[in-house]
């Protein structure tokens, strides 16, 4: 851990300075040295309310956002052995996507107003992602030695979500269609303070067990024939790793949309920059998630003034090259 | 050789293993006695690496294996790695691994939820790493250590497990003669010195003559002779197993026998 200190804290103050950027920065700019005041709660009454309820909620959830999806993508390339294994690829996005779907068109009235409370959608979140996430794991157990084999249930699996998405975006209320899109392709715009309370709260929950599985997954850099020989129920292990990675996103997804591929390069980065320690990768993908999310909502809203690119388009514009990047370079590894 | 024998380690009773079906151990009883090396010897695919797995729980089997006589067939694999220690034919880490940070990972049975390692942990991590002569080589990564040191890495890492018995699979694998020579020069002095009970698998029948206390012969999942290397090391008993003809001798120094093929 020592000798990460030096990138670790070069990561935080780059987080650091995107967050107050990401707050300065909009539809009208104010200068740094207001916007740390209204921060640290002695600003102008104004720019307090432009900071604290325009600007701040969106990049807080972007933060939150960020982090668990670093981690869960962290954990998930762990507990399955390969690289190319992230919440986006795995169908547990879309999964967690088309449950938010279902509990929003099951739960509106006409008047689109929600007829239950709203802290229910990261449970639906949940479902929907658990639901996709066990059926690529049962699809795959039979083969699991084959880590391609996981990736191809898992794109064909999120195929199948995303299609069911849109078969209920086209043949649902017309009034949910273009909102549902919007949140679908991933945006922090519409954030709320309860939001960012919303999935605080799941984090906070979630980060218990995750801080338990440090140690199991630590082993689990040796072979599982090695790891079982020395005491670890490797099967297990694997099954929690999985279900708090599902879970976490899950929580975000819920209220964030498809924000993809933020769990596949994230742990790579914390991967090259902390070495093969997961509690040091764990924390490294926690920092640069957010860097990703919140310096793609920025890029988002500033680069295509007066239109707004939700935040999932312009991660998956990096992260889908990316991704065949790893896959290409693997196949060649393997060769 | 002494003949106090003293009561079995494990005691491995009607243990198969099917692979699809086909039994690739069929059934075996054996006693393994303690603070002894015993080898298990037999032609590729008799079923020597799963009865040392299978004795182990590392693959799905059939049968009671007894640890002086607890029955741990529903144990933990926490309490079971308290007891046996294993080293597998293909052990594998990250390359960017540091030696020590490996052979802490021995630890894993012994310690509980967080916390650093304790006192006992690196009490067995130094005797571990003494024992394998790794002092130098701690801070190194796994990527740029040798055949050999690699071995001995692997061989700290299951040592600092602390456990009484000791599963080694193909030790002698890909080394040279003078590495695997002190691969089993060093079990045998952690047998002698230390009264660790050895379970090891080889195919060289040199190797294992000349080194353990016991060999038992195995032949498609059965086993097909069993005892002291003065017992079972003969020809016949070679002959029918590896279906080779050959020659049984005494060495000149030690008195232990080898074999010959023409």
């Amino acid at each position: 851990m020592i000798r990460s200190a030096g990138p670790l804290a070069a990561i935080a103050l780059a987080l650091a300075c995107l967050t107050v950027a990401a707050v300065a920065l909009g539809s009208s700019a104010m200068p740094v040295d207001r916007v740390i005041a209204s921060l640290l709660g002695h600003g102008a009454r104004m720019d307090g309310i432009i900071v604290w309820d325009l600007r701040l909620p969106r990049v807080a959830l972007a933060i939150l956002a960020g982090a668990a999806l670093g981690v869960a993508g962290a954990l998930l390339q762990r507990a399955t052995r390969n690289p190319l294994a992230a919440p986006s690829v795995l169908g547990i996005v879309d999964g967690a996507a088309l449950g938010v779907l279902l509990f929003l068109l099951i739960f509106s009235d006409a008047a689109n107003a929600l007829t239950v409370s709203v802290y229910w959608q990261p449970l639906a979140a949940g479902i929907g992602a658990c639901v996709f996430a066990a059926a690529v794991a049962l699809l795959w157990w039979r083969e699991r030695h084959s880590p391609m084999r996981l990736i191809l249930y898992g794109v064909a699996l999120a195929a199948l979500a995303n299609a069911l998405v849109v078969l209920l975006i086209i043949a649902g209320p017309v009034f949910r269609a273009s909102q549902a899109l919007i949140w679908l392709a991933g945006s922090v715009h519409t954030a709320e303070w309860r939001d960012v309370q919303i999935l605080a709260l799941c984090l906070a929950g979630l980060s218990l067990p995750a801080l338990l599985l440090i140690r199991p997954l630590d082993h689990m850099r040796l072979d599982d024939q090695s790891a079982r020989a020395s005491g670890l129920s490797v099967d297990a292990a694997r099954v929690s790793a999985l279900a708090v990675s599902v879970l976490m996103t899950a929580a975000a997804v819920s209220v964030v949309g498809g924000i993809g591929f933020v769990g596949l390069i994230a742990p790579h980065l914390a991967r090259l920059l902390f070495g093969s320690a997961i509690g040091a990768q764990m924390l490294g993908a926690a920092l640069i998630g957010p860097i990703m999310v919140v310096g793609a909502d920025l890029l988002g809203r500033l680069a295509f003034q007066p239109l707004e690119v939700p935040a999932g388009a312009l991660t998956a514009l990096i992260g889908a090259p990316y991704f065949l990047y790893v896959m290409v370079r693997r196949g060649q590894a393997h060769a | 050789m002494r003949d106090d024998r003293p009561p079995p380690a494990l005691c491995i009773r009607d243990l198969t293993v099917r692979y699809d079906g086909v039994a690739a151990v069929d059934g075996i009883a054996l006693n393994v006695p303690a603070g002894k090396v015993t080898a298990l010897c037999g032609p590729n695919g008799c079923g020597k690496s799963s009865a040392l797995k299978a004795i182990r729980r590392l693959v799905p089997c059939t049968g009671t294996v007894e640890l002086w006589g607890d029955d741990l067939s529903r144990a933990p694999h926490r309490t079971l790695a308290r007891r046996i220690a294993m080293l597998g034919q293909a052990p594998d880490a990250p390359k960017d691994m540091a030696v020590r940070d490996l052979v802490a990972l021995g630890r894993y049975a012994h310690r509980a939820g967080f916390g650093r390692l304790g006192a006992d942990d690196r009490a067995a991590i130094a005797r571990a790493v003494a024992a394998t002569q790794l002092d130098d080589l701690l801070d190194r990564p796994l990527g740029a250590l040798s055949g050999g040191q690699l071995q001995r890495a692997w061989l700290a890492m299951v040592l600092a497990q602390d456990a009484p018995i000791l599963f080694l699979d193909e030790p002698t694998n890909h080394l040279d003669i003078s590495h695997a020579l002190s691969t089993l020069g060093l079990v045998r002095r952690l047998a002698d010195d230390q009264g660790l009970t050895v379970l090891v698998v080889l195919h060289d029948l040199n190797l294992a003559a000349g080194f353990a206390d016991r060999i038992v012969f195995m032949k498609a999942g059965r086993i097909a002779g069993e005892g002291t290397v003065a017992e079972v090391f003969d020809a016949d008993l070679i002959s029918q197993v590896f279906d080779i003809p050959c020659t049984v001798m005494t060495r000149p120094k030690s008195g232990r026998p080898f074999v010959v093929t023409e």
